[in-house]
């Protein structure tokens, strides 16, 4: 390995006849494509969106140290730092396909380009909040779900205000479209409970006299610095974390959310009148034609995060040679994974193309 | 057999928490005299150790949510506190490091106050 690493700098220049396509330009993407460019890799960036960030744009803060979503693109998106980069944005991959050793990018539904790999970082859809009727989203104008009240924040939060008024309360309900059977989800999405987190602080530090109830099922907190913040929420904040789900939401005749729940703590039912139900809504997998035959079985409505082939050695090589998964396309992940994931996926990449050279 | 023999059910009292009708000055209080109150998990650690059985989760619970809503109090929770030896060791197994002993001679001040309902 060290002596591979070694002969890098003079090697890279016979890299550079290989294509390397990367379907998406959120942060994985973005990531994937400038790693692999200044490895020396000719890069093909796809994007159906004629702009580059996907969901990043619509986001106000990031968890947990509550940097303004632009530090992210601020690097990322920098075209001093991209060598070689072919963008196809505003064009949609509808499949891949393989023919004899080499994958085939299929684009627009007629037009086909070729390459030597395929990073796929297509990411993530939002989980439809609609599919739990209980909580009313798209029946009641004040249930919303956290990218809802993230673009309010990133846009006018103002928009919560009635009328001149200040909102009085506000409840976030963990777990909308994660660990639920019901709804074919069956895993925790791992960023919502942060995200209700830094949502309720947010809130607080809006509106200082509204009052704000997150109801979960455990919280799962699990990255550097998010229990900090889980418990600044209690004691700076005076967030109130009630242990139990909520069972319905109704609107009263003022057009505010009637709550139902079990405090499991207490062994009682609460109820609670609230301006906003904020649902954190869960990550579930994005479109399903991207998927090669056989890779993947899925569940639920019928799509599936896509799956390494050995998860405990790289997280980015999948079963079929040449195609490397970066970021939330093979399961929930925060943002600094899904860079993280993208880069590791670039330099795999690299890996493969040097020693398949090598071998031919 | 009494010929008074009840009839099979009865009503009883709602035993839902309205959090709507939340009365926030003695938490307020509390709270401003022992801040990390607030930071309480729920995780039982203090009821467990206690010695003489005080329920300091129920009153974890209690001040965190409802002591502003009489319910809870006057259901007797923190009322056990009067039984505590202000021993510590609820103070020593806090994960969160929260003021319990603080807390329980606080409580008992309002429970003197009759600011809780004994």
């Amino acid at each position: 390995m060290s002596e591979r690493l070694k002969h890098n700098p003079d090697n890279q220049s016979s890299t550079t006849s290989h294509r390397v396509a990367v379907i998406g330009a959120g942060p994985a993407g973005a990531a994937a494509a400038q790693t692999a460019s200044m490895l020396g890799l000719a890069v093909d960036w796809y994007e159906k969106e004629t702009f580059a960030g996907g969901k990043l744009n619509r986001y106000y803060q990031l968890f947990p140290g509550r940097e303004e979503a632009e530090v992210v693109y601020r690097d990322l998106f920098d075209p001093n730092h991209y060598r070689e980069v072919n963008k196809q944005f505003g064009r949609f991959v509808t499949g891949i396909e393989k023919q004899a050793g080499r994958l085939r990018i299929l684009v627009d539904e007629s037009q086909a380009k070729d390459a030597d790999a395929v990073i796929v970082a297509n990411g993530f859809d939002f989980f439809d909040a609609r599919l739990k009727e209980e909580f009313g989203y798209g029946i009641y104008p004040r249930v919303i779900t956290s990218p809802d009240l993230e673009y309010h924040f990133k846009t006018d939060i103002s928009r919560l205000r009635r009328g001149e008024e200040d909102p009085e309360a506000v409840a976030f309900v963990h777990c909308v479209g994660s660990r639920d059977q019901q709804v074919g989800v069956p895993y925790c999405s791992r960023v919502c409970c942060i995200t209700g987190i830094k949502q309720a602080i947010e809130i607080r530090e809006q509106f200082p006299r509204c009052r704000v109830y997150n109801f979960y099922i455990d919280i799962r907190a699990y990255g550097n610095g998010y229990e900090e913040l889980y418990r600044q929420a209690q004691e700076e904040y005076a967030i109130r974390f009630i242990r139990g789900r909520v069972s319905e939401a109704s609107e009263d005749q003022y057009g505010r959310i009637r709550v139902k729940a079990e405090d499991t703590l207490l062994g009682k039912p609460v109820k609670l009148t609230v301006d906003w139900l904020v649902l954190l809504v869960g990550m579930v997998p994005a479109c399903p034609e991207l998927m090669l035959n056989g890779q993947s079985d899925s569940h639920g409505n019928g799509r599936s995060f896509l799956k390494a082939d050995n998860p405990h050695a790289s997280q980015a090589v999948a079963s079929c040679p040449g195609l490397f998964l970066a970021g939330a396309c093979s399961g929930p992940m925060s943002i600094p994974e899904s860079v993280a994931s993208g880069r590791s996926a670039a330099v795999q990449v690299f890996e493969y193309l040097k020693n398949r050279n090598s071998s031919l | 057999m009494s010929t008074q023999e009840k009839f099979g059910f009865g009503m009883n009292e709602g035993r839902m928490l309205d959090l709507d009708l939340v009365d926030e000055r003695l938490n307020d209080k509390l709270t401003q005299k022992v801040p990390s109150w607030r930071s309480c998990l729920r995780c039982g650690a203090c009821v467990a150790t206690c010695p003489v059985g005080i329920g300091m989760l129920g009153m974890a619970t209690a001040a965190g949510i409802n002591c502003r809503n009489r319910q809870v109090t006057a259901s007797g929770n923190p009322v056990t506190v009067k039984n505590c030896l202000l021993c510590g060791k609820c103070q020593l197994v806090c994960p969160r490091g929260i003021q319990t002993r603080l807390m329980a001679i606080e409580l008992m001040k309002e429970i003197q106050n009759h600011a809780i309902a004994v």
